[in-house]
């Protein structure tokens, strides 16, 4: 009976509930979805075709750090968008989030922490694709590790960023496959994963400036402080307006009883 | 704070939905509830009634068009969070939790969202799970769950954060009547805590069995609201009472037919189960016209299942 009777000790006050649910939920995103076959192959096998192809072309044989980092970008843009698509779907197939909805703190926590489990599970690319790069072509004498674990690292949290305003249109309208289809080419190519952003056409290059991904990859590149700086300033502007699209979706659910459900 | 602005309470509660073609149509058409704390009320009515738009708006899954709600003191539009603290509810059904997480680490995340962490955290998790009856099933993927189950799991989720108020949309449906069972008990042992519990069904033996009153909704509004006892009487003057009486001899007289205000008989061996306008009165003129000829008569008012089909079809 104890377990159902009124028990306040069981009942903390609230010190920042949406921190912890944040984190609750980046972690059961891992144990809900890391070992999806999908996410795990397009983190894998995507960056070593590209690798493959763009180094077969190059004149230097050996794997540099941004050959690295490029690659594993382009394995974590198509897993993150995997893995977005693939959680929130399974959030609306199982109507999980009207609990979210109606708990405190509502949808923001938990679809952020889902991102940030995107992002995490999307890291599986970096040591991935460095390895299976230099069994191919060997490692770059003045191989940069630094800038490859850090420059990796803040690639997948930019990525995700960016990613998550797809969160809104899944949550949005019912899921089309063609929903998602060429996004991760545009992404790649706008971010400048695989070339160098003054390869890119003038008009793309500008737009390109505003995905903190582009930043990344020119600091990997050998840019300055500034790039990081960008890049992290691009990544919380982009985190906010996924804050604000999910406050939206909150607003529409409560107001026009937009169904969160499939 | 009075005991009612402590529980929960609606007034003049209205919701619209737009249709496609433009046309508005009115779900919930000025609902005023109270649940006090303590109370147990259920809201019975026909499908699309609006009974699930109604527990929607109390738990801050929707906004009213029109109308308030307080949930344990808070105004669960303004004061949202706060009133979500005070509100625990269950949609029920197959759905609604992961199937990939276990009940454990269902429950933990749930409870985090309230606010819950740690080793209390676990710790009520852990006594919740005991008391629906799912600790050896703790460690299991949700997914592999029964209906009952889940509707189990349901009940354990939202009473984490042992909330003053507790809303369950037909926590029964669905069931089997051995889990049916087992949830009406679960939920009658919720009541007696001081909580208010509001839950909508359409099974009446439920609802006459929990509630200390019945709310019956219809196209949006209140149809009528009392205690299951004295909706059952109120109804006698329509639908007349029921007379069971058992004869000595094992044969039912054939003069038992120019009973008084008979409307229906039927018979099975040595008893007769009569329908009739004024029970008192038959029964008096069962005693004289046979007397000491009975074993047993007794008096019942028509079925609360009855009084739900009158009331749906008089309208
Ligand atoms: N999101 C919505 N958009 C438009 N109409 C809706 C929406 N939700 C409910 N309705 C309408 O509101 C009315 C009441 O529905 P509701 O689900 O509240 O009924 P209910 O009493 O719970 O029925 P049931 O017993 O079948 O569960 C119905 O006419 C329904 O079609
Ligand atoms: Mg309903």
């Amino acid at each position: 009976m104890s377990g159902l009777t009124t028990d306040r000790t069981g009942l903390e006050q609230p010190r920042l509930p949406g921190a912890s649910t944040l984190l609750r939920s980046l972690a059961d995103q891992l144990r809900m979805h890391a070992s999806s076959p999908m996410a795990v192959f397009s983190a894998l096998a995507m960056p070593c075709v590209f690798a493959f192809v763009v180094h077969s072309s190059a004149s230097d044989r050996n794997a540099t750090s941004d050959l690295a980092v490029g690659s594993a970008g382009v394995g974590m843009l198509d897993s993150i968008i995997v893995l977005v698509v693939i959680s929130l779907l399974g959030e609306k197939q199982w109507k999980t989030l009207y609990a979210a909805l109606g708990s405190p703190g509502g949808l923001v926590p938990v679809v952020l922490g889902r991102l940030a489990g995107t992002a995490v599970q999307s890291l599986t690319a970096l040591p991935g694709t460095l390895v299976i790069l230099a069994l191919l072509f060997g490692v770059d004498g003045g191989f940069d590790w630094a800038r490859w674990l850090a420059g990796g690292v803040l690639l997948a949290f930019s990525t995700a960023s960016v990613v998550g305003l797809l969160g809104f249109a899944v949550l949005r309208y019912p899921y089309s496959a063609g929903m998602t289809n060429g996004l991760t080419g545009l992404v790649m190519a706008l971010s400048a994963l695989i070339v160098p952003q003054s390869a890119l056409p003038g008009p793309v290059q500008k737009l390109a400036l505003v995905l903190p991904q582009s930043h990344v990859m020119a600091w990997v590149r050998g840019g300055g402080t500034a790039e990081v700086l960008w890049a992290a300033a691009l990544t919380v502007v982009f985190s906010g307006l996924v804050v604000l699209a999910v406050r939206r979706l909150e607003n529409m659910a409560r107001r026009q009883a937009l169904p969160l459900e499939a | 704070m009075s005991s009612a602005e402590k529980g929960l309470r609606a007034t003049g509660l209205c919701r619209e939905f737009a249709g496609r073609d433009g046309s508005v149509r009115k779900a919930v058409d000025g609902v005023d509830l109270v649940v006090r704390p303590g109370e147990l009320v259920s809201v019975l009515g026909p499908n699309g009634a609006g009974k699930t738009t109604t527990v929607r708006m109390l738990t801050g899954l929707l906004l009213p068009t029109s109308g308030s709600i307080t949930v344990g003191g808070y105004d669960m539009v303004r004061q949202r969070r706060r009133a979500a603290l005070a509100c625990g509810f269950s949609l029920g059904g197959d759905t609604g939790l992961y199937p990939r997480l276990t009940a454990q680490q269902n429950l933990s995340f749930f409870g985090m969202m309230y606010g819950l962490r740690g080793d209390r955290l676990e710790r009520r998790a852990a006594r919740l799970l005991e008391e629906v009856d799912l600790a050896d099933r703790a460690k299991d993927a949700v997914g592999s769950f029964s209906r009952g189950m889940k509707q189990r799991l349901h009940l354990a989720r939202a009473l984490l954060h042992d909330p003053a108020v507790l809303i369950l949309d037909e926590p029964s449906a669905g069931l089997d009547p051995q889990s049916a069972a087992s949830m009406r008990a679960l939920v009658a042992r919720l009541t007696g805590e001081g909580r208010s519990i509001l839950l909508t069904t359409h099974d009446m033996r439920e609802a006459e069995e929990l509630s200390d009153r019945i709310v019956l909704m219809m196209g949006g509004r209140i149809r009528t609201e009392s205690t299951a006892a004295d909706l059952r009487l109120a109804a006698a003057d329509r639908l007349g009472h029921v007379v069971n009486v058992a004869f000595a001899d094992g044969r039912v007289p054939a003069e038992l037919e120019h009973c008084p205000g008979i409307l229906g008989e039927e018979r099975d061996g040595g008893t007769v189960t009569l329908r009739v306008t004024d029970g008192a009165a038959s029964v008096e003129w069962i005693l004289k016209t046979f007397p000491g000829r009975t074993t047993s008569v007794s008096v019942t008012p028509p079925t609360l299942e009855e009084v739900f089909l009158d009331l749906v079809a008089a309208s």
